[in-house]
């Protein structure tokens, strides 16, 4: 059977859209696993420690108990717990990076064939007081000042940005022919969190 | 509680919504052709999308009928869909194919490009297409997916794909025609008779070659004709009473004129849709003379009714073979599968959808 007996007619947009979902949903479910196999050899791990004390609360008391053991196992449960941590911030750190593919992926459908990108940067630096945003810098030939000006607002028609600006045109030249430079600068929707 | 059956994998669920019933069907995943559940319902609105309300009927009938998960595969209605063969040049890459199929499909159907979702697989080439690359593209506005999808995703369930009623089809078909065998000359024609029209679909091992609509009258019009002429009961009586009487259960106690005036109609429609799949099977031997009809192939509700394949079978140079579960080396022993039928055949065939 060759390789397109399985077309999908669905945009691809809802797909990529169901694809970070299901991924999302997987590694939620991995934490939560993760979380309670942990939580359960923590639990072992104090029962086997903690058992005999238990079994006779004389002998916590008694002269002949080993403080040392006790101070043992608090540093290696500490080590445990934040051993954790560590992991479960990595996770949400994966998490919640935003698919920057997705942007790229709409660059590229909205340059169509009139435009050609030499240089894309996003940028989340806070500037002065104003709220952490995320900034898209890009650098790039078009045919004509018409052609870098219709990609503005192809890119305004897209809803994504708060606001795009054409910073410069200037002529350029490639592999001989006169074509135009130029820089635009988006400003992406504010995000609430203070980490990208 | 059955822990062995929770936590074995199923395959998406294949989804046929038609006019008048939905087929849904769902495999065990790795376990080959054995199927895990399979239901048909029949719709309350005669409309073309799903309501609200058949939705959540859908949902709850799926859930109790021993069906899996939320994932589901749906094929994409004919009359919403752009279907045409493209020529491109002879020494054309699929990069550079695809771009002219693109545009090719868009322009017929009245659409920007990126408004619509375009899939096409390559045909073999014949004598008169040596100097040209051709192939069969299929395409569906974006508005056509969200009236498709809106309803499911509203009551939780989760597309995974809109697939062609071609490729869904020939997914299942094809096993039987040798698709695990290098590709011989023969070619099959498959023909859908659903309750509001028939499509013919012309297929050999590897691929879908052609696909058309056929203009008979559909059958549920015929049926109905018949109904008005004698009409003393309701539809929906009568319409079982027929379908008893065509398919042979309990034909004695209801032996009537009626019953023979719809047998006759049956048919005549069969041998008119034989002399439809005739047609085709004779151009596809102009195109390539060296293939031969391997065999006229009946899915749908109607692959049900014995005087339509009788008819067929007067009509055409082949053995008409009914999308049954033992002509398609189907699994039906679970007890949740038990409702297979033929007319389920497109909906076997988008369970087993395995695209990305």
């Amino acid at each position: 059977m060759n390789k397109r007996a399985c077309p999908n007619l669905m945009p691809k947009a809802r797909v990529e859209a169901y694809r970070v979902a299901r991924r999302k949903r997987l590694w939620r479910r991995a934490l939560t696993a993760y979380a309670v196999v942990g939580a359960a050899a923590c639990a072992s791990l104090w029962a086997a420690h903690s058992g005999p004390s238990a079994a006779s609360a004389d002998t916590q008391t008694a002269p002949g108990a080993d403080p040392q053991s006790v101070v043992d196992l608090k540093a290696a449960l500490q080590r445990e717990l934040a051993s954790r941590q560590l992991e479960a911030q990595r996770v949400a750190l994966v998490e919640g990076q935003p698919d920057f593919g997705v942007l790229m992926r709409l660059l590229a459908q909205e340059s169509r064939d009139t435009v050609l990108l030499r240089r894309c940067v996003v940028d989340a630096r806070a500037r002065g007081d104003e709220p952490l945003a995320y900034r898209l810098e890009l650098d790039g030939l078009a045919g004509s000042p018409r052609d870098a000006a219709r990609f503005v607002l192809r890119l305004e028609d897209t809803g994504v940005f708060d606001s795009v600006r054409l910073l410069e045109t200037a002529k350029a030249d490639l592999d001989g022919a006169q074509v135009t430079g130029f820089r635009i600068s988006c400003r992406l929707a504010q995000r609430s969190e203070t980490t990208p | 509680m059955n822990l062995t059956a929770n936590l074995t994998r199923r395959s998406p669920i294949g989804l046929d919504i038609g006019r008048r019933r939905i087929h849904a069907v769902q495999f065990d995943a790795g376990r080959g052709q054995r199927i895990a559940a399979a239901v048909s319902l029949t719709r309350t609105h005669d409309t073309a999308e799903l309501t609200a309300e058949e939705s959540e009927r859908l949902q709850n009938v799926l859930e109790r009928s021993g069906f899996r998960g939320r994932a589901v595969v749906v094929a994409a209605r004919p009359e919403n869909t752009v279907s045409a063969a493209v020529q491109g040049p002879a020494g054309a890459n699929d990069t550079q194919l695809d771009a002219v199929v693109r545009h090719e499909v868009a322009r017929i159907g009245a659409a920007e490009p990126g408004q619509m979702e375009i899939a096409w697989w390559p045909l073999p080439a014949g004598p008169r297409t040596a100097a040209v690359r051709e192939c069969l593209a299929v395409g569906l506005t974006h508005a056509g997916s969200e009236a498709l999808l809106g309803p499911l995703e509203a009551v939780g369930f989760e597309p995974r794909a809109i697939d062609t009623p071609a490729t869904a089809l020939h997914r299942v078909v094809a096993p039987a025609l040798g698709a695990d065998e290098p590709a011989g000359p023969g070619f099959a024609v498959l023909i859908d008779v659903g309750w509001s029209g028939a499509r013919l679909y012309l297929l050999d091992a590897r691929r879908v070659r052609y696909q058309r609509a056929l203009d008979e009258p559909a059958l549920g019009q015929e049926l109905r004709a018949i109904s008005a002429r004698f009409g003393s009961e309701s539809l929906g009586q009568w319409e079982k009473v027929v379908l008893e009487l065509v398919t042979g259960v309990e034909a004695d106690e209801h032996a009537s004129p009626v019953a023979a005036v719809a047998q006759a109609s049956l048919a005549r429609i069969g041998a008119r849709l034989a002399a439809e799949a005739q047609t085709s099977a004779d151009y596809a031997r102009r195109r390539d003379p060296d293939s031969a009809l391997q065999a006229l192939v009946v899915c749908g509700g109607g692959a049900a009714l014995a005087p339509l394949i009788s008819g067929m079978e007067q009509g055409v140079d082949a053995p008409v073979t009914v999308c049954d579960a033992v002509s398609l080396g189907l699994d039906v022993r679970s007890a949740d599968a038990a409702g297979y039928d033929p007319g389920m055949a497109l909906a076997a065939g988008l369970a087993r959808w395995g695209g990305r």
